[in-house]
């Protein structure tokens, strides 16, 4: 038998061809996809305390430093890099003096322009985020430039805009964005913004330098693995190995007498220690005696899998599109008669499944790398039995990504073991476990 | 029981409490908080957990912290005060070798422990020295190109 395909996240989400006609469409017409810029308040996080955040995607500090918050997730694709090029050509600053900073959990301000949902993916990111992001650093820009115009008492369009400085060229005086940042982001956002054309590019489509890649080398940059928090514990788990089989029998004991093993967690269909440090815990967890009822699926194979596929590929397919006379065509000349097949395959990111979770209070904090920050938060106040509101998603650079973390199911797992440790847990899935718990790719 | 372990990483000496069998690997990311050095596999068949051990390239997560009896330790925090370390980095930077970045740590620590042994590289030595780190990503070709492009440094 086969399995029921899991109700995936991402699979009701893929763009419609319509919608991805009607994103390009837009562009070819200067028309861009309309994003709300409402006026958003300064968060409690905010990187840089002291400035303003003109909207969702854009803080200045007074400092002049710009913080970008990026909708789009980096896992090696290059798009904090691309998505910098769009807002800072836009906004009219250089490049590499930017703060990326990855969106929290927010459909509002950070929903995908064709998806609707909050997801990287797809290969998407560049097509759907460049108009909104051009259009948000243009509004910042134009809010900017308003404010020193009033402060001087000229025209707005008398002043000019280059590397963070507005200048006001006829009277000999400029001013930094810093400087103007706080009585900007109080002005109105135009409703209109007029974006540069091809020929005043100075970052779009031009090559540049990555952002991520200086931290990437000296080992710097901060993964969901590598997030640490103050009193953290470390766990890692085995989850039933034949799916919706449950936990039957867990000894204990040999585990327990590991000096730092700290708590085992035992859930209806995973298993977890805890301990001082991620060796203890997996030193715990093969300490382990688990006894698995596989459950209904006990019995599902390959050979079953490709001979139920075999038997399905038999009957009437499925016409997408019918042109010409392809069965005269077919028997006029050489036919050329193969058939491929691929197993399941994992999709095996160096950087294997992790999540750090911290649950008391009422509320969920996560750390973690997520294609999908939205099904992330609710995933987590669902199998917390609490509002989403109260699940915070510190989200991080992913490393790889390849569909994988589309999925929030080790962000879900995390929980459910945090929900029962005190203080935060870092739970770390083995090589093995991270394969084994694989949501493969199709046959 | 832990006892306390003496270990010296990136210049630093350092005490740790933690059973002589913990891996350097954990040791380095959970006890001394220095997360560059990455886990991908834990039993030396990706090379993300590369570090250097008196300049010569070993694989962390296999390495017990009761063996390392005072050899150096230098992790990719550290290796850039290193001259082939810093030509590595630079060049992997001008080459653009980096994607996601997750195995860069290894490939890095391995291509500069490479570099600083035989200054004198083709193909056939890069490959088979670097053949025990895995890119999911697939930037072998530039990493080739980036221990080539150090070396001329």
């Amino acid at each position: 038998m086969l399995r029921e395909p899991d109700p995936t996240p991402f699979a009701d989400v893929r763009p419609t061809r319509r919608a991805i006609l009607r994103g390009a469409a837009g562009f070819a017409g200067g028309l861009l996809i309309g994003v709300e810029l409402p006026p958003v308040e300064a968060r409690a996080d905010e990187p840089v305390p002291t400035g303003a955040r003109f909207n969702a995607f854009i803080h200045v500090a007074t400092d002049d430093a710009v913080t970008f918050t990026m909708p789009a997730v980096e896992m090696g694709q290059g798009v904090y890099t691309s998505q910098a090029q769009c807002l800072a050509d836009e906004l009219d600053i250089d490049i590499d003096r930017l703060v990326a900073a990855p969106a929290p959990a927010d459909i509002t301000n950070y929903g995908h322009p064709l998806f609707g949902i909050q997801a990287t993916g797809g290969s998407t990111t560049t097509m759907a985020w460049s108009g909104p992001l051009r259009k948000a650093a243009a509004s910042a820009r134009a809010m900017l430039v308003h404010a020193a115009a009033a402060k001087w008492g000229v025209d707005p369009g008398a002043l000019t805009t280059e590397k963070g400085i507005i200048t006001d060229a006829a009277n000999g005086r400029s001013v930094r964005y810093g400087e103007v940042a706080d009585a900007a982001a109080s002005v109105p956002p135009p409703g209109d913004v007029k974006l540069k054309n091809l020929s005043q590019f100075r970052l779009i489509g031009k090559p540049v330098r990555r952002i991520d890649t200086p931290d990437k080398a000296t080992g710097k940059t901060i993964y969901g693995i590598d997030v640490v928090r103050p009193g953290m514990k470390f766990a890692t788990l085995m989850a039933s190995p034949v799916i919706g089989g449950k936990v039957a029998f867990v000894d204990q004991s040999k585990a327990r007498a590991i000096p730092g093993v700290r708590q085992v967690v035992v859930l209806d269909d995973l298993v977890a220690v805890v301990g001082d440090n991620t060796w203890i815990a997996m030193q715990g967890l093969h300490a382990l005696s688990i006894e698995w009822a596989p459950g209904a699926h006990a019995g599902l194979n390959q050979t079953q899998l490709w001979n139920d596929i075999e038997k399905a590929s038999e009957g009437a397919g499925v016409v997408v599109k019918k042109e010409g006379d392809a069965a005269a065509k077919l028997k006029d000349g050489t036919l050329f008669d193969a058939t491929y097949e691929l197993p399941y395959l994992a999709h095996a990111p160096m950087e294997m499944m992790n999540c750090t979770a911290h649950v008391h209070d009422g509320v969920c904090e996560v750390w973690v790398g997520t294609q999908v920050p939205g099904y992330a938060q609710s995933g987590a106040a669902t199998a917390l039995g609490i509002d989403p509101s109260k699940v915070t998603i510190n989200n991080h650079l992913i490393g790889g990504g390849f569909g994988r973390r589309l999925e929030p199911d080790g962000v879900v797992s995390a929980v459910r073991i945090a929900a029962h440790v005190e203080g935060p847990v870092k739970v770390i899935w083995s090589r093995e476990e991270d394969i084994r718990q694989q949501l493969y790719r199709p046959l | 029981m832990p006892t306390g372990y003496v270990i010296e990483v990136n210049g630093t000496v350092h005490t740790v409490e933690v059973d002589g069998g913990t891996p350097l690997l954990w040791v380095l990311r959970d006890v001394l908080g220095l997360t560059g050095t990455k886990f991908g596999c834990g039993i030396a068949q990706c090379g993300a957990c590369t570090v250097h051990l008196d300049g010569v390239a070993v694989r962390s997560c296999q390495l017990p912290v009761g063996a390392i009896n005072g050899r150096a330790i230098t992790t990719i925090e550290g290796v850039g005060t290193t001259p082939a370390g810093a030509k590595i980095q630079k060049a992997w930077l001008d080459l653009e070798v980096i994607q996601c970045g997750y195995c860069q740590p290894g490939q890095i620590m391995s291509a500069s422990a490479l570099l600083a042994a035989n200054p004198q590289l083709d193909d056939a030595a890069i490959d088979a020295a670097m053949a025990g780190n895995l890119c999911r990503c697939g930037t072998y070709v530039r990493i080739r190109e980036g221990i080539k492009h150090a070396a001329r440094t």
